[in-house]
């Protein structure tokens, strides 16, 4: 890619990160949540891919730590979902009051789980069909 | 206390370790999957117990009662499917250890999700997370039919994904209809309110869902995809497709039929059974390619196990699926063995193994005469069940299966005949790893045990089907109600 | 031969189109079975999910209260299936990849 659209990924991805962020972190107040967050979080990287060439971003994001990130991720969930996560949920939602940003009593964590599953479902599946293109 | 909720984060830990083992440890990954299966076999097995005493055991996803959350609800008939798909995983694994060379990370890993998909719709008792759970299994096994990367499987793979996607979205198009009119997605909810307020809509659901579970377990007008699949897929994987993948459609159509909807399909069921029998049983004759052949036995079995669910035969229903699984099991090891021996699947390249082989060819000689219902075989117990339920009800039925079990034995003296002896002479002994060689007899031995034991297992049988017909005991155990 | 092929096309074009207009025909008809769209049916799950959502699960959207958690073990399911499909592709794309040394040693 030219360079107009390099110098611009480099200025816009750390607030599309930022945002998704947000958007995960509020997702039990406004419309949103982990699959949004997930997808603008993902695209940021998917941008990044795409206006990188391969030298540019080999040394920096591998698919195998990609697979690992989103693995741990997965693994993060599991152990939520198993026995002990929701058990604290009374403790928590008993903490918090409605309509607060310390709110959402389980969502929360589910919700910022899921983001880091969806947004690096996205980059491996960019930086997979990328890579053809790199070969050619 | 219950352990069978673990086994969906056990396989799924088991994936993580998978993924994050990199590909220069070459058999880290087959441990992984093994300690899985194996764990899950544990937690199986503990909870056998807590299933004798209690019938039926609940577990509620997150904390959530029904109908509000996810329920995971196991009965006997869960239970025996759960162990049924473990004897697969194991021999599935046992033949990839030598069949899988490339892409073992890659390989392993969905073979662990698509087992855990399996697991999940076995177990779950609500009918969204059954669709959540075919969709995991499907999808793997689309991205792992292309596994050999050659042109012809990349192709059965893009044929595969394309009429598995729209079977998926007739089961979502069922499950909007059962949900628009009953209001609930709980199996044990949705049987509660079926007697009171079921309109069109829920019976058109029920219908959609049924064609949806027939395609996963190839059932006649959807039969299609699987010889191309089997043909293309290391053999590993067509013993999950054959077995495991028929097993829990089937499964999923008799807990929707019977425990839930409580529907009489007995017409419908018997003619698509006759089709899938014969259809499959006439194709097998034909082919001259051992795992096409594979591919159209089961179709065929799959009819038989049909057709006894159609005659409301639901102990021959059971034991005909055990069966069906366990002769799977034997064959799918011969062919891969054999195959491994000749380099080709061509079954008019084989012949003469049966001078050196004693191991090889007892238990194929066993599988064989299982398929074809010999006395004193599994087959032949299942199959006579079968038939008296044919006699009393619809006799025609009982003239087809017989027919068919002539063009069984036909077809599978054909493939012993052409992989033992044919025209060659003498073909070497072939080399059988030890592990192919003990899950081999020991399931040749259980095929014989099942058969001579026929009138206990019989019994049993109707232990295991009778604890998926007890619908009040199902919806008041699951909804709390005791 | 061709003319009958051609026929034989369109006799099979109008058969899909019947079976097309039935099923069509048949999904419409069930649709009046539903449910009435805006009203709240008593006794359903989706009864309980709006009125109690919100206190049961402490998120004030009720949307993300119902996908996260109410049935969030669905949801991640859902996440699996996206994962899946992620491994799927890497899978597919790594094998379209011709190899220098010819190392598929699967036979089939």
């Amino acid at each position: 890619m030219d360079l107009i659209v390099k110098q611009v990924t480099k200025i816009v991805f750390p607030f599309m990160v930022l945002y998704g962020f947000y958007i995960a972190l509020h997702g039990h107040l406004t419309p949103g949540g982990g699959f949004a967050a997930g997808a603008i979080i993902g695209s940021a990287f998917a941008l990044l891919v795409i206006a990188f060439d391969e030298q540019d971003v080999e040394h920096k994001l591998t698919v195998h730590e990609l697979i690992d990130l989103k693995s741990v991720a997965g693994f993060f969930m599991i152990l939520i979902i198993g026995k002990m996560g929701y058990s604290f949920r009374a403790v928590l939602i008993e903490s918090q009051t409605l309509f607060n940003l310390w709110s959402g009593g389980f969502t929360i964590i589910m919700n910022v789980a899921g983001t880091f599953m969806v947004s690096s479902a996205i980059v491996l599946i960019i930086y997979s069909i990328e890579k053809e293109a790199w070969k050619k | 206390m219950t352990y069978f909720n673990m086994i969906v984060p056990v396989l799924l830990a088991a994936v993580f370790f998978i993924t994050i083992t990199s590909g220069r440890h070459k058999h880290y990954h087959l441990s992984f999957a093994l300690g899985g299966v194996v764990l899950s076999a544990i937690f199986i097995l503990l909870d056998f117990s807590k299933i004798v005493s209690d019938k039926i055991m609940v577990y509620y996803q997150l904390g959530w009662k029904p109908p509000l959350g996810i329920t995971f609800s196991v009965d006997l008939l869960n239970y025996v499917v759960c162990l049924l798909l473990i004897f697969v995983a194991v021999s599935a694994l046992a033949i990839s250890r030598t069949e899988i060379r490339d892409d073992k990370r890659e390989f392993y890993a969905l073979f662990m999700l698509f087992l855990l998909g399996l697991f999940g719709a076995a177990m779950t008792g609500d009918i969204f997370n059954l669709f959540v759970f075919f969709e995991i299994f499907s999808i793997a096994s689309y991205a792992l039919v292309s596994y050999t990367g050659r042109k012809k499987a990349v192709l059965s793979s893009i044929k595969y994904l394309i009429m598995g996607s729209f079977s998926t979205s007739l089961i979502l198009l069922g499950i909007v209809f059962v949900y628009g009119s009953l209001g609930t997605l709980n199996m044990a909810d949705i049987a509660s309110k079926m007697a009171l307020s079921s309109t069109t809509a829920t019976i058109l659901g029920f219908g959609l869902l049924i064609s949806g579970f027939m395609f996963k377990a190839a059932i006649a007008p959807f039969h299609a995809w699987k010889p191309s699949v089997i043909r293309d897929t290391p053999l590993s994987l067509g013993l999950m497709f054959t077995a495991s993948g028929t097993i829990i459609g089937l499964y999923a159509i008799f807990r929707l039929v019977v425990t839930v909807g409580n529907l009489n399909l007995s017409g419908m069921l018997i003619a698509l059974s006759f089709v899938t029998m014969v259809l499959g049983a006439v194709l097998a004759l034909q082919t001259t390619n051992l795992k096409k052949l594979l591919a159209y036995s089961a179709i065929s079995q799959t009819g038989y196990v049909l057709l006894a669910f159609g005659l409301l035969s639901y102990a021959g229903f059971v034991y005909h699926m055990i069966n069906l699984v366990l002769i799977d099991i034997i064959l799918f090891i011969v062919a891969y063995v054999v195959i491994k021996h000749f380099g080709t699947s061509d079954l008019d390249k084989m012949g003469g193994l049966g001078v050196g082989n004693p191991v090889l060819f007892g238990s194929a000689l066993v599988a064989v005469s299982a398929l074809a219902g010999l006395p004193l075989f599994n087959g032949f117990s299942s199959k006579l069940l079968i038939y008296q339920a044919g006699i009393q009800v619809f006799p025609i039925a009982t003239l087809i299966a017989m027919l068919v079990s002539v063009l069984t034995l036909a077809y599978s003296s054909k493939m012993l005949n052409m992989i033992f002896f044919s025209n060659r002479k003498d073909s070497g002994v072939v080399n059988i790893d030890y592990d192919l060689k003990i899950i081999m007899v020991t399931i040749a031995v259980f095929c014989v045990v099942l058969g001579i034991f026929q009138g206990y297992f019989t019994g049993l049988m109707e232990i295991i089907a009778g604890s998926g017909l007890d619908r009040e005991l199902y919806i008041k155990t699951v909804l709390g109600l005791i | 031969m061709k003319a009958v092929q051609h026929n034989s096309f369109k006799d099979q074009k109008v058969i899909v189109i019947g079976l097309l207009a039935v099923f069509a025909s048949v999904l419409f008809y069930s649709v009046s079975g539903l449910h009435v769209f805006g009203v709240i049916e008593k006794g359903s799950v989706s009864e309980q999910y709006l009125l109690e959502g919100s206190n049961l699960t402490g998120s004030t959207n009720i949307v993300n209260s119902i996908v996260w958690d109410l049935r969030g073990f669905d949801t991640m399911g859902e996440e699996i299936v996206f994962f899946t499909a992620a491994l799927g592709v890497a899978l597919a794309t790594r094998r379209m990849v011709p190899k220098k040394k010819k190392k598929v040693k699967v036979k089939v």
